[in-house]
């Protein structure tokens, strides 16, 4: 990737309040605690937060979002969706938290703000029915995968991390 | 023939509404309005620390968030018969004006907006065209074509590359969107404009309340805020700069594109000027305190029956027993056990889910009545009775926005055109404009009173041992707000919020007289029972934020509104 050294975000959204909701934030979480980044990242809770994450966009960016994500697939299924693919499929039935991630992502182009590179780490849930801060057994199997991914993606951006 | 319609759930608001209308003859003729998620804040709060309170309440909401920290510590604050230092009035009615201009605004253009604004239509618009129509109305610095142009140019890319994204479920082309392709364009470059604005007012209450949403900073006796102009840790000098520089960029959007993007749609709608009045008793509060007791303020608040200006009766103090003694609300048609109507204090939040019963319980919302009676809250009841009391802002930029509609449409435009779905939006750009005025206020009452050497912002509260009751209000983005506290020796032994939305979304009450929404609704014009247009538009001018108004919510997800057409 061919980048002006961008600042580099990773941006976990999701609601912790249900199960398996709270993947991407619980990611981060484990991200900031457990890990030292170089060069230095921006690691940001996004909760359910909508337009109040339109300030952490911008074309001097490159961002990871982790989140939640119903691909119509097997629990647990990893998925990564790049740029311009994220809104294309992005249909109401794919990010838990549409409203939320495919109007911001909009905004963020109609606002020129569009960073320079966006790329959505996608978890399939198993259940987000429930009110539960602990994510399902099937999900919590996949959760050091999903970490590995993330690692590797801020690998291809340049970024080099280390166990706290 | 009758055909009942059910939007479910109505989108572009925070939170889950359910609208029922029977439509017959192309109108509708009864509606029921159903908050169709349920609040447990008030359980929550049983036994906790009355100082703690504001945090929890707080969390009713992601939107309005500072709102119910205010009204919180108020009612606390009431309790106890606290006197809390000025310069924490001043920074608390800072936020609350910053917050508030932002709402509105988002609330206009990214929430409302889309229901009279037909984003497709601007594709087709003259950039030079737009240009010189906006020059007619306003000298706003961004009028110039290449401005359109740059604007129309983007919209299109993002079009053309079949990602509609937010513009998705639109009404585009509906028979009911008459905005011209130019007005059009000028309407959605500030769409996209006021995506910063609004950003900026919100800044404002991240500087002074730590953090957004969910302000860090109030205080049961003040606002947490040390005040030091030499420190860095302090509100010093450069931290009120910035409020200062971020303040100086609200003024020309408010005043030369929202108000004039309003009385533009207006004019162009003069229909909707005459629908959607329905609860004409309106309620609002005063707020902007200036003093430590809560007796001198910057905006009025009172009752106005039967939408009559000459009738309004002022509310004058936090503690004012008129608006103390006015307040029940109703379960008999809400989803709680039993029928009672009781004043807050001896509120009940006790579930009894029935499903949806037409002539029964059908909604998660209580029905708060003022003597007795349904009254709609927020803005226009707000901006009426700051009319009726002879409030200086108000009355000069309501002459302002009246005079605008004159001037487009040609014909006589008297004041009681506000008394409509139109109305509420109207109401809403001229209070932002009261809002921006008070934010400029408080800010020199807060840096004179800092300069003569004041630098308290907190009380300690005492708790007695027995019982206290008290009560606090808050005039919000959605209208008339309060807090009902009961303490018993230092612990909160009862505690209801009575929110705005709880007032407007309301199903029918003890007397089965039905709520504003409900009112508003009968006689709307419906063109297309598969796209009832209509319904979001009057809907949407009351601003539903029904996270809030309802007292664990539906996990099902449901994305896209379903409108079921039932023969």
């Amino acid at each position: 990737m061919s980048l002006s050294s961008p600042q580099v975000v990773v941006l976990g959204l999701g609601n912790i309040l249900l199960e398996d909701e709270g993947i991407g934030v619980h990611v981060v979480r484990h991200l900031e605690q457990q890990y030292r980044f170089s060069p230095e990242i921006e690691i940001v809770d996004g909760g359910t937060s909508g337009l109040d994450l339109l300030p952490f966009f911008g074309t001097d960016k490159a961002i990871l979002l982790i989140d939640a994500v119903n691909f119509d697939m097997q629990p647990g299924t990893v998925g990564v969706l790049e740029d311009d693919a994220i809104l294309a499929q992005l249909d109401p039935k794919l990010s838990l938290h549409h409203l939320g991630l495919s109007d911001l992502i909009s905004i963020s182009e109609l606002t020129d703000r569009k960073p320079q590179k966006l790329t959505l780490l996608g978890i399939q849930p198993k259940s987000m029915e429930n009110m539960d801060l602990e994510m399902t057994e099937t999900i919590k199997a996949v959760f050091n995968k999903v970490v590995d991914h993330a690692l590797q993606i801020l690998k291809t951006w340049g970024i080099n991390a280390t166990r706290r | 023939m009758t055909r009942r319609i059910v939007v479910d759930p109505v989108t572009r608001i925070e939170g889950h509404l359910r609208i029922d209308c029977d439509v017959s003859n192309g109108k509708v003729s009864k509606a029921w309005s159903s908050g169709q998620m349920w609040r447990g804040i008030e359980t929550i709060l049983k036994g906790r620390d009355p100082r703690d309170a504001w945090v929890f309440t707080q969390r009713i909401c992601g939107v309005c968030t500072t709102v119910h920290a205010i009204a919180s510590v108020r009612a606390v604050e009431n309790a106890l018969d606290m006197e809390i230092p000025v310069n924490a009035q001043f920074i608390r009615n800072m936020i609350i004006a910053a917050h508030g201009i932002h709402d509105h605004i988002v609330h206009f253009y990214h929430l409302s907006a889309l229901d009279w604004v037909d984003i497709v239509s601007a594709l087709s618009a003259g950039p030079k065209a737009a240009s010189k129509l906006a020059q007619s109305l306003s000298d706003y610095p961004n009028n110039g074509w290449q401005e359109y142009k740059a604007v129309q140019d983007k919209l299109k890319t993002f079009v053309g590359s079949g990602q509609l994204g937010i513009f998705a479920n639109g009404y585009w082309g509906h028979p009911a969107m008459k905005l011209p392709p130019e007005v059009n364009l000028i309407a959605a470059a500030h769409y996209l404009e006021a995506f910063e604005i609004q950003r900026k007012a919100n800044q404002i209450t991240t500087i002074l309340g730590s953090k957004t949403p969910h302000v860090q900073n109030m205080a049961v006796g003040g606002v947490s805020n040390p005040i030091n102009p030499d420190s860095q840790a302090a509100l010093n000098m450069e931290r009120l700069q910035l409020v200062k520089d971020l303040m100086n960029q609200l003024q020309s959007f408010i005043y030369n594109a929202y108000i004039v993007d309003v009385t533009v749609v207006a004019a162009f709608y003069q229909d909707w000027l005459g629908y959607g009045s329905g609860v004409m008793d309106y309620l609002s509060v005063p707020d902007f305190p200036t003093d430590s007791k809560g007796t001198q303020f910057g905006t009025s608040g009172g009752y106005i029956p039967g939408g009559d200006v000459s009738k309004f009766k002022p509310i004058t103090t936090f503690g004012d027993k008129y608006f103390r003694d006015g307040v029940k609300e109703s379960v008999k048609h809400a989803w709680y056990k039993g029928d009672s109507n009781l004043h807050p204090y001896q509120g009940e939040t006790d579930p009894n889910y029935t499903d949806f019963q037409d002539d029964g319980k059908y909604s998660w919302v209580k029905a708060p009545t003022f003597l007795g009676r349904p009254a709609q809250v927020g803005p226009l009841a707000n901006v009426l009775a700051m009319y009726a009391a002879g409030h200086e802002t108000t009355r000069k930029v309501a002459g302002i926005a009246l005079a605008k509609i004159k001037a487009l449409t040609k014909s006589d435009v008297p004041i009681s055109v506000l008394h409509s779905t139109l109305g509420r939006h109207a109401a809403r750009a001229i209070r932002t404009a009261v809002l921006f005025d008070e934010l400029e206020k408080n800010y020199d009452l807060l840096i004179n009173n800092i300069a003569s050497g004041d630098m308290t912002s907190f009380n300690p509260p005492v708790f007695p041992k027995g019982e206290q009751q008290g009560f606090g209000f808050h005039e919000a983005p959605r209208g008339t707000l309060s807090h009902w506290i009961v303490i018993k020796n230092g612990k909160i032994d009862n505690y209801q919020a009575v929110v705005p939305s709880t007032w407007n979304a309301a199903p029918r009450n003890d007397d089965d007289a039905i709520g504003p929404y409900e009112a508003s609704l009968k006689g709307n014009p419906i063109a297309d029972a598969e796209q009832p247009l209509e319904v979001l538009r009057t809907v949407h001018s009351f601003d539903p934020c029904l996270a809030c108004a309802v007292h664990l919510h539906d996990n099902k997800r449901k994305d896209i509104s379903k409108v079921h057409v039932l023969v």
